[in-house]
């Protein structure tokens, strides 16, 4: 069993903090969903345990197996195996698919030793099948010309074939129609085993109709304010988040202003009073 | 002085031989060439002349030691030129090459590569010169400079007055690797004639951080993630390459000097 370890994180980007002190622990064997009301830091989260240039650990900290993972660079994060299922994934250009998932499986290999071009090629057609992805994908450039929809696809491909130990998948069904989402689902559920755990951040319970989660944790302002079962799930459903601001005496921030408000002054309407009037031809009246 | 006459068409790339002289191509009209010239250590000023109809694919392919070579290239009535240069080389690389579009409806197209390492000194001034009407030219710059290499490329077209319905046009792409190399682009277009098509652009810049940091998040190290977003940006221009056989060594050389 394997275990990640999230322990009072706080992350800023460009000086603003993001994440205010996130507590969370993911054993293998175990599907965590984190849900939440956009702009409230779930997908920094995910993008700072796999080491993205943008976010700043400013506290806490993130470990596997008890190992450091913020002292490790990106590629030695997902070699120990961390995989994060993008939002936005990159276009490569002049790059396949199937070149690009050879070398990270190369990548993972001791070096001197090689992946069997044919044990490659059937694990390929076999995980792209299950995903019910075009046959030309392998052969095509890494997301160039891809759909919203294929691009969030690959990402599940390389996830079935880089097989991590903890994958996190930010906002993965967005952009998805109801059967690709269902196969998404359903490929996501199926890698569920003592060895693989997974963060889910989802905005919907949709996808949650495919996957069946443990353990359901709230997010709200850079915080986990709120943990517990599948049962959040329907109630979030029907509810919203309002009522666990409630529940937890949280208000929005007041928008504060600052010094005395000026209505100001309607220049045309001084012209009109003046007997100027508005039209140039007037001076002589 | 040599010279090379092709008197009819031929499918198989020539070889052109490395000698230390001026070199003079000439391919009659209606034939077909491919001549394709490895590591040019010799010959200095090269001259090719397309006559009426002609057809010719010139690939120039420059791995190592030091290059210095202009080339005056002349396009007669509906003649077509393909030329090619791929340069991996670590020494000092100069090339003039001039094209005369001297007859209606004559084009072509200019596709220059430059992989630059260590502290190469490159310079490329080229200058196309439509001389007729309905002409066209493509001249395509692609540069990757790393470590200590600095990059120059001068690329001008011009259009004189009457050359009407012709089209130039101007593309320099280069990727800054090393943090000590250097590009410098400079795309000029001179157009005396209103009734023509004319573009031109240059677009510079490092590897993008998304990128690598994708990459990198499938567990590619940052030489290896660098490396395949490079080779990712030369094999659209290695496709252009037909003899399959030549494309293998070119994209081997690369990707061994890249490593």
């Amino acid at each position: 069993m394997s275990i990640l370890q999230i322990r009072n994180l706080h992350v800023s980007v460009e000086g603003k903090e993001i994440l205010k002190g996130i507590n969370l622990e993911i054993k293998t064997g175990e599907f965590h969903v984190i849900m939440g009301p956009n702009g409230t830091g779930k997908s920094t989260l995910a993008s700072t345990v796999m080491g993205h240039y943008k976010y700043e650990v400013t506290k806490g900290e993130i470990a596997l197996d008890g190992e450091n993972v913020l002292a490790m660079p990106v590629d030695e994060r997902s070699r120990k195996g961390l995989f994060l299922a993008m939002q936005y994934p990159s276009e490569i250009s002049g790059v396949t698919n199937a070149d690009f998932i050879k070398t990270a499986l190369q990548a993972r290999l001791p070096e001197g030793e090689h992946i069997s071009l044919f044990k490659f090629i059937k694990t390929l057609d076999k995980a792209s099948a299950e995903l019910k992805m075009h046959s030309d994908l392998p052969h095509r450039y890494v997301n160039v010309g891809f759909s919203g929809g294929e691009r969030k696809r690959n990402e599940i491909l390389q996830m079935k074939i880089l097989k991590p130990k903890f994958a996190i998948l930010d906002e993965i069904d967005s952009g998805l129609d109801v059967d690709a989402l269902r196969i998404v689902g359903e490929n996501v559920s199926s890698m569920k085993s003592s060895d693989f755990g997974a963060l889910i951040i989802t905005h919907y319970e949709r996808l949650l109709d495919y996957i069946d989660v443990d353990y359901v944790h709230v997010m709200l302002d850079g915080q986990i304010v709120k943990s517990g079962g599948k049962e959040l799930i329907a109630q979030i459903d029907e509810k919203g988040y309002d009522w666990i601001k409630d529940e937890l005496g949280l208000f929005d921030e007041p928008i504060n202003v600052i010094g005395k408000v000026s209505v100001g002054t309607c220049a045309v309407k001084n012209m009109i009073d003046s007997g100027n009037g508005t039209n140039g031809n007037n001076n002589n009246r | 002085m040599a010279t090379i006459t092709i008197a009819n068409s031929v499918t198989q790339p020539l070889v052109i031989e490395d000698r230390d002289e001026k070199q003079l191509i000439r391919v009659l009209p209606l034939q077909k060439a491919i001549l394709y010239h490895k590591n040019n250590n010799g010959i200095r000023h090269t001259e090719i002349t397309l006559e009426e109809g002609a057809n010719l694919t010139y690939l120039l392919w420059q791995n190592e030691g030091v290059l210095d070579v202009r080339f005056d290239i002349s396009l007669k009535q509906d003649s077509s030129l393909t030329f090619y240069t791929m340069t991996s080389s670590n020494k000092s690389i100069t090339m003039n090459p001039s094209i005369y579009l001297k007859g209606e409806g004559a084009s072509v197209q200019v596709m220059n590569v430059f992989l630059a390492l260590d502290d190469a000194k490159v310079s490329c001034d080229s200058f196309i010169l439509h001389e007729k009407g309905n002409t066209q030219s493509v001249h395509e710059s692609y540069i990757i400079a790393l470590d200590e290499a600095s990059v120059k490329v001068n690329n001008n077209s011009k259009i004189i007055k009457g050359a009407s319905k012709s089209n130039a046009n101007q593309v320099a792409k280069g990727l800054i690797i090393g943090e000590k190399s250097q590009i410098t682009a400079d795309p000029n277009l001179f157009i005396e004639e209103h009734d023509v098509i004319a573009h031109h652009g240059a677009a510079i810049g490092s590897l993008n951080k998304d990128e690598m940091f994708y990459l990198m998040s499938r567990g590619l190290s940052e030489e290896q993630a660098s490396r395949i977003i490079i080779m990712g940006f030369l094999q659209p221009l290695l496709d252009h390459i037909s003899d399959e056989e030549t494309k293998k060594e070119i994209k081997e050389d690369f990707e061994h000097k890249l490593k």
